[in-house]
């Protein structure tokens, strides 16, 4: 049985990100390698896509147990040593894929909006 | 140029990272201790920032916690991870009765005619009655041929006025035809008995 409701959305927008943030962060990876810090603080600063940045963390640590990116320490001469990731084989397979999926997705959500109302028979 | 930040931030910075510990104390310890150490380094690092940077750019303390989020809200996502998530690569399984069921169709499409015929005409209601296939190929397996590899003995049986070349080509379509149609029939039940989740990277949202 479904039942819209005001608000809803927002709920549903909410699931959506977290559903789409693993590949963002992938994305992210794909051209270089980054630091957790410079990562999450560049994704803290995207419009909407994270709420905390700490909770960023635990995801990163998934990825990596699954073999989707891979991480190495590095000094570094202005602080702390550092947690670089970078994408793996397996991350960059499931990036390719999710681009593609999505790229559908969003298009034909984008004309079912863009033509609602529209009788297409008229 | 540790002296960035004053007691109070030390205070903050603690306090949190107290927060955090005791939050976190029903996580798997190797996790546990993972994300402790991320985000110890997060609050490392902004410090270091904080104490190169100009003071136009710089983040006090309480903005880079505030930004990183409540410590419950940190392990919540945390034990939320654990084992489900959004990227789950899915171990594909084929339950074996299916697998069994699915190439013992094949296999009297294939044979199954040189019993009488009836082993055949089995195998085409298996067929239909899977829900494994699609139609396209349920009609591949029953018209390539009716009679799968039996159809073949009615070659020498009816040809046998046909030029020697001809027969033989015959013979050849007659013994491939069921061959290919069996085998993608085959990879088709593989396929599809491993489900909906035999993609690798199958999205499965967190709840």
């Amino acid at each position: 049985m479904w039942c819209m409701v005001a608000g809803e959305a927002g709920n549903l927008v909410a699931q959506m990100r977290r559903g789409v943030l693993p590949y963002c962060v992938l994305a992210m990876l794909r051209n270089k390698e980054q630091y957790g810090f410079e990562l999450v603080h560049a994704l803290g600063g995207t419009d909407g896509m994270v709420t905390g940045e700490g909770t960023i963390y635990p995801l990163l640590a998934r990825l990596r147990r699954q073999g989707l990116v891979e991480t190495t320490w590095q000094e570094s001469t202005t602080g702390p040593p550092r947690k670089y990731y970078r994408l793996a084989q397996a991350g960059q397979d499931a990036l390719t894929e999710f681009t593609e999926s999505w790229g559908r997705l969003r298009d034909s959500v984008d004309d079912l909006l863009a033509s609602s109302g529209q009788d297409p028979f008229r | 140029m540790s002296s960035a930040y004053g007691i109070a931030d030390e205070r903050l910075v603690a306090d949190y990272l107290n927060r955090l510990a005791a939050a976190s104390a029903t996580l798997p310890a190797d996790q546990r201790a993972e994300l402790f150490e991320e985000i110890s380094l997060h609050i490392a690092e902004a410090r270091a920032v904080q104490a190169t940077a100009g003071a136009e750019t710089s983040l006090p303390v309480a903005d880079v916690l505030e930004r990183l989020g409540r410590p419950e809200d940190i392990v919540r996502a945390a034990a939320d991870d654990t084992e489900t998530g959004p990227i789950t690569p899915v171990p594909v399984q084929r339950p074996p009765r299916r697998r069994v069921l699915d190439t013992g169709t094949v296999i009297l499409l294939l044979v199954g005619g040189l019993l009488i015929g009836l082993g055949w005409i089995a195998g085409a209601v298996m067929l239909w009655a899977s829900p494994r296939w699609r139609t396209s190929d349920k009609l591949l397996g029953t018209l390539i041929w009716p009679g799968g590899l039996a159809a073949v003995l009615a070659i020498p049986r009816f040809g046998t006025g046909l030029p020697p070349l001809l027969a033989l080509s015959l013979l050849l379509v007659g013994v491939a035809g069921p061959i290919v149609a069996a085998t993608r029939l085959l990879r088709r039940a593989w396929r599809t008995s491993a489900g909906p989740h035999a993609d690798p990277h199958a999205l499965h949202p967190a709840r």
